[in-house]
């Protein structure tokens, strides 16, 4: 029957099954590409990952760095700024367009266009726009990004009832403390739920970015090696990717529930 | 009686949407302390009196006035003054039954710079409003283990008894309630009712004592038993009247067609059934009836049977002056 409740334990141990069927799989096409040639590198084994992994967080001569550090340095830096800039502004303006029709009349149809435009298809213009600094990486995940979680915000602050708001008012709230006061805090871990769901693709957009622009960083490094075929290194970039995505999601999953234990209550 | 005992006035009040008439010249006068029950067919427009009274969606004509001894204010949108208690509760999720009580008092006593700004004085003053939300809640018979809870974590009755008790914690001029009980089943529905009872007891114990009435409510329902109950003063809204005797070629919208006082009970008080339905009947063929039209003016009545010593509310223990 749909939806009929699974015990929690069951559940887990379908993850765990899931997880060492891809990891046993993985070993056997591995084992048999390097049957046929054992220098392989398309499909690396776990020794060559390892090795893979031992040759980029060693200190490189040429550049005096560790790549895997200097590389998740970059990469980090330019999606912390480029996502707290987007996250931020999609935030304000999103509420600003649930809440005043002025305001999304104004924006809402830049915002809808926007967020149609595929961000990597706009990488040379924002590169001939702001250059390769910092400011390339933040704006090329803000067209990515803020279009749509503007527009996410938007249609939630639109599905708050009414009654909530007259209610509000009739216990002697201001605008700005209906805005503040209930609109935001029923939005906001709706809104979080959004941005953990848009961290992906904010990911993409930067990795993309940073194939075609930059010297230093998670994409760089990954389109240097790939060139090459040192899939061994390429795969231990794409698990750190991984890693990182997946720590991200449960610190935002986490923030969420501790934040907003009601929504976690079921409170809608 | 002196129209600056009236909480609340309807003068004229039509309303439109686009070409559609929905309300025509209602005009209805409530005193401090009623209970009054407004019934209607489905889709009469009480619902839209309703938010006119609110202030949500303002009259095409006519005017609302809310307040009395020189504090009137004609309602322009959603205010202070008028208390609602929705069908579907709007209690806000992210707060718990404590805080949805003292939400209200923080809203209104306080300002976001003040709780921005002055942290200590907000401290002490929150302390304050959480005791008075907790009274409240009391008086509505929570207990202290339901205090801290979330909406989602509780039954419909007791979902609605934090929306009374939020409301009732703002000593609103008047207090609306939109079918407040419709959703629930009929154990919660008759507590519930005779919770409404006991404010109508504190109306009349506050003017033994020559006090203000602290509660006047309007109770828009479908169930005419529970109309009659709870209420001092029985409105029906309807969109068939005899229009034609009027010189209108169609109907121009609803309006009061029926305006009689009902029998005061006491909480606890067994309900008289033989009452209640010679008083139904009569509201189902003036309100409820469209074969015969009947002239708006035959059954409202209500000021001249209190005048007459026919009603037995507050309005008549006060000979009309609560």
């Amino acid at each position: 029957m749909i939806r009929t409740p699974m015990p929690a334990g069951r559940k887990r141990i379908i993850t765990v099954v899931t997880v060492i069927l891809a990891i046993a799989g993985y070993t056997w096409w591995s084992h048999e590409r390097h049957v046929e040639n054992p220098k392989d590198r398309m499909v690396p084994s776990w020794s060559q990952m390892v090795e893979g992994f031992e040759r980029v967080s060693r200190v490189d001569e040429d550049d005096h760095a560790r790549w895997i550090v200097a590389d998740a340095k970059a990469t980090a830096q330019r999606l912390v700024i480029g996502l707290a800039a987007s996250v931020a502004l999609a935030f304000v303006l999103g509420i600003l367009m649930g809440c005043f029709h002025a305001v999304e009349a104004a924006c809402l149809w830049w915002v809808s266009a926007l967020a149609k435009v595929p961000p990597t298809s706009v990488i040379v213009v924002i590169f001939m726009a702001v250059g390769t600094g910092m400011e390339l990486y933040a704006v090329v995940i803000a067209v990515g990004v803020m279009p749509i979680l503007t527009e996410s915000v938007f249609l939630l602050v639109r599905d708050v009832p009414d009654e909530m708001l007259w209610k509000a008012e009739t216990l002697g709230a201001s605008r700005t403390e209906v805005v503040w006061n209930v609109i935001t805090r029923m939005v906001a871990p709706k809104f979080v739920d959004n941005v953990r769901l848009q961290f992906g693709p904010a990911m993409v957009y930067l990795i993309a970015a940073e194939l075609l622009c930059a010297y230093v960083g998670f994409g760089y490094r990954i389109n240097k090696f790939a060139r090459q075929t040192h899939m061994d290194v390429v795969f231990v970039y794409v698990l750190a990717l991984g890693l990182f995505g997946f720590a991200v999601n449960w610190l935002l999953t986490e923030f969420r529930n501790r934040a907003f234990p009601w929504y976690q209550k079921g409170g809608r | 009686m002196a129209t600056s005992q009236f909480v609340l006035q309807c003068e004229g009040v039509h309303k439109s949407f686009g070409p559609k008439p929905v309300l025509h010249d209602v005009s209805l006068n409530i005193a401090a302390g009623q209970i009054v029950a407004l019934v209607g067919p489905s889709g009469c427009g009480k619902s839209t009196l309703f938010n006119g009274i609110l202030g949500t969606h303002a009259p095409t004509r006519g005017r609302v006035v809310v307040g009395r001894n020189g504090h009137e204010h004609v309602v322009a949108g959603p205010n202070r003054h008028c208390g609602i208690v929705y069908q579907h509760y709007a209690l806000y999720p992210f707060l718990t039954v404590l805080e949805s009580v003292a939400f209200g008092l923080m809203l209104d006593e306080t300002s976001l710079l003040f709780r921005a700004f002055r942290p200590l004085k907000w401290r002490k003053l929150r302390s304050e409003h959480l005791d008075r939300a907790a009274a409240a809640l009391r008086r509505v018979h929570l207990t202290d283990a339901d205090f801290g809870k979330y909406a989602s974590e509780l039954s419909g009755g007791m979902q609605q008894r934090v929306a009374v008790a939020q409301a009732i914690v703002m000593r609103p001029q008047i207090l609306l309630l939109d079918e407040p009980f419709g959703a629930l089943d009929e154990a919660t529905r008759e507590s519930l009712q005779t919770m409404l009872l006991e404010f109508y007891e504190e109306n009349r114990s506050a003017i033994a004592r020559g006090a203000a009435p602290p509660h006047t409510m309007v109770i828009v329902t479908h169930e005419l038993t529970e109309a009659i109950y709870v209420a001092d003063r029985v409105l029906g809204l309807s969109q068939y009247w005899d229009w034609r005797s009027e010189g209108h070629a169609a109907c121009p919208g609803a309006t009061i067609v029926y305006d009689r006082p009902a029998p005061v009970y006491r909480p606890g008080e067994p309900k008289n059934y033989e009452q209640f339905a010679v008083q139904r009947e009569e509201i189902r063929k003036v309100v409820f009836e469209p074969p015969t039209p009947t002239p708006r003016g035959l059954h409202v009545t209500f000021w001249d049977d209190v005048q007459a010593g026919r009603a037995s509310g507050i309005t008549a223990t006060n000979g009309g002056t609560p």
